[in-house]
């Protein structure tokens, strides 16, 4: 590297404007060093990781929601009674089988035992319609994760549409906008989704027989759609008050400047930087959907029967609580253990990823 | 400032009168009128029975109708009993608001209590165990919680009855109701008490020799309420929701339990003057809150 000079001198034009290399001298190697690169950059969403891996109670969370997918998933292949059926021994009606405690056998059961049959326990008893508690409790999880889910997707879609055509147009579509978001925003929502799921558990049920929406049920329908009309709105708000901070930064004023699309400079300058209140929200309205669920199953609009939701568990259990409180206590344990994860798991995504609270 | 407070009670108006018109077209697109019963009844008595209840004239009609008799006070009759709503209602809500006013109370009792004590002990085992059991209560749905405390301290412990026509104790549904936002205040003023905490001023009353005592509770916890306040008004509308799930837990005879037994009979009448009672009442409490909050921090700006 040293030997450039030796094999072109440098010669100056006298009336060159270029600088006069002969007045630099090459870097040593030691010099060269103090710029490499020790190790990769770490970028936001690695930065991110790391704190969130840091968080003992978020990453037990991560497991133990982790588990819980799991089980709902592969437990129900394993289990050889459905969730709507009545158990059936040897092909039998057995009478018997209701209201049983956890590994308990009916009398017809333990007969068929006897003569050298085989049956699966029932882990966590049974109903009072003779049917295996601990299938419906895994289907019930299942119902109120879907829930959970989806619903904080749809109130994320809504949101992220609506928050961010308010927030990046500005001026008076935004001042319309966000005054629809107000009067929204003061509903009493609780009473308003009670109102709702009634009237549209009542309007829809004909109107969807016999196609693959009845499958779904009325009551998970009208769910999806009352979060869909009232829950969006803070959403909403967060999304425009997000955009409307950073479109004032410079590097959208630098994108623009650089001739960046209106849709290239939302999509590669203006979303990257919400993503990470976006996923805060979003998980931490999981657990509230499930709440919200369980709330309304409570009132008798949640899923429809025969479909087991946690809530709806929980609910059908206050009917014979003294002499069965178990079954109260299974969907219990339950709905909070993975409420209170989802939450911890929320609070450490937002400790990990709000850039405002790191150090 | 007057401004700001009558833009929010128009905004408080539009509310009240968006929830009456949500209230009423939903309720009025249920398929099926209110006299549909299994077996059908004579055509006549049918037509008879809409026009006494005006059910033969057009919606828009209908509704201004309601409204102009809501104005009077005039909720209709229940549809189920035939009993005039508003009375049912006034006589109903005095159990649902003593058992509220109760649980309001004894929530930001503990809930400032506990919050303070979490603030002083930041970090050490008093304040995680606070905070572990405060999210733990914001972990089981109200109606859980009620049933596991009715099993528990009437059924375990024997020490209340389960239900008693002459003597209802209202210690268990006050319990129940104030456990989530006892909770949340207590989250609520632990973090406003640690802002407060860190301010120059304690630092300055600490140097001239204020005693803790009288530093926490006039220095730092008058300013730490502050927005503790702003909860009055959310809280109002749990404890209203939450209502229906303790009074029909506990069994007792409180608007809460009204409400949801008219959602079981599909009373739609009931259902609609409740739910707009309702409704009201948390917009209405909500603006006051904000109102109230206003008045006591002065530095808040009226825009």
């Amino acid at each position: 590297m040293a030997d450039i000079n030796e094999k072109k001198p440098f010669k100056k034009n006298p009336l060159s404007m270029q600088m006069d290399l002969s007045r630099f001298t090459l870097a040593t190697d030691d010099e060269k060093q103090s710029v490499d690169v020790m190790r990769p950059p770490s970028t936001f969403w690695r930065d991110g990781f790391k704190n969130f891996r840091k968080n003992k109670m978020a990453m037990v969370s991560v497991v133990v929601i982790v588990l819980i997918i799991l089980a709902i998933i592969i437990l129900p292949s394993f289990i050889p009674y459905t969730y709507s059926e009545t158990i059936r021994v040897d092909g039998q009606r057995d009478r018997t089988v209701t209201n049983l405690k956890p590994y308990e056998w009916s009398e017809k059961e333990q007969e068929y035992i006897d003569n050298g049959g085989v049956l699966f326990p029932h882990v966590m008893g049974t109903d009072q319609l003779g049917r295996d508690y601990f299938i419906r409790v895994i289907i019930g999880t299942r119902i109120s994760l879907i829930v959970g889910f989806f619903a904080s997707i749809i109130v994320l879609v809504i949101g992220l549409i609506y928050g961010s055509i308010s927030g990046f147009i500005g001026g008076k579509v935004d001042l319309v906008m966000m005054r629809i978001v107000d009067i929204i925003y003061s509903l009493p929502d609780t009473l308003m989704i009670i109102l709702l799921s009634f009237v549209l558990k009542e309007t829809i049920g004909k109107q969807i027989q016999g196609t693959i929406l009845s499958k779904i049920g009325t009551g998970m329908i009208s769910m999806f759609i009352v979060f869909g009309l009232l829950y969006w709105v803070s959403m909403a708000r967060l999304i425009r008050g997000q955009i409307l901070s950073i479109k004032e930064n410079e590097f959208v004023l630098a994108a623009n400047a650089m001739g960046a699309s209106t849709s290239r400079t939302i999509r590669k300058h203006i979303l990257p930087n919400t993503i990470s209140v976006i996923i805060i929200s979003t998980a931490l309205q999981i657990p509230s959907a499930i709440f919200t669920e369980s709330f309304l199953s409570f009132l008798g609009l949640g899923v429809a029967v025969p479909m087991p939701s946690l809530g709806s568990l929980a609910s059908e259990a206050r009917q014979g609580l003294q002499a069965y409180p178990f079954k109260l206590l299974y969907p219990a344990v339950i709905i909070s253990l993975i409420v209170l994860a989802l939450n911890l798991i929320g609070d450490g995504l937002r400790d990990a990823f709000d850039p405002k609270l790191r150090k | 400032m007057w401004r700001y407070v009558v833009k929010r009670v128009l905004l408080a108006i539009v509310t009240v009168f968006i929830v009456i018109a949500i209230t009423f077209f939903a309720m009025n697109a249920i398929p099926g009128g209110p006299f549909d019963k299994e077996k059908a009844s004579d055509p006549a008595t049918i037509k008879a029975l809409e026009k006494r209840y005006n059910l033969d004239k057009p919606l828009g009609e209908q509704f201004a109708i309601y409204l102009s008799r809501m104005m009077k006070g005039d909720l209709g009759i229940s549809m189920r009993n035939g009993r005039e709503i508003s009375k049912t209602i006034s006589t109903k809500f005095k159990v649902s608001a003593k058992i509220g006013g109760y649980s309001i109370l004894v929530s930001f009792a503990i809930g400032i209590t506990l919050g303070v004590i979490a603030a002083l002990k930041r970090n050490k085992l008093t304040d995680r165990i606070i905070i572990f059991f405060t999210t733990l209560l914001q972990s089981v749905p109200g109606f859980v919680m009620a049933t596991l405390l009715l099993l528990l301290f009437a059924q375990v412990l024997g020490w209340f009855h389960v239900y008693s026509e002459t003597n209802p104790s209202i210690f268990l549904p006050v319990l129940s109701l104030s456990l989530y936002p006892a909770a949340y205040i207590t989250r609520l003023t632990k973090s406003s008490m640690l802002d407060v905490l860190a301010d120059d001023y304690i630092r300055t009353a600490r140097a001239k020799g204020v005693s803790p005592v009288k530093m926490v509770v006039k220095h730092a916890l008058r300013n730490a309420v502050m927005p503790v306040v702003t909860y009055l008004g959310p809280m109002v509308a749990y404890t209203l929701t939450g209502s229906m799930v303790v009074e029909t837990v506990f069994v007792q005879p409180g608007l809460g339990m009204e409400f949801v037994q008219s959602i079981l009979n599909r009373d739609y009448t009931m259902i609609m003057g409740t739910t707009i009672f309702l409704a009201s009442l948390m917009v209405i409490m909500t603006l006051v809150s904000d109102l109230l909050y206003k008045m006591v921090d002065p530095r808040i700006t009226f825009d």
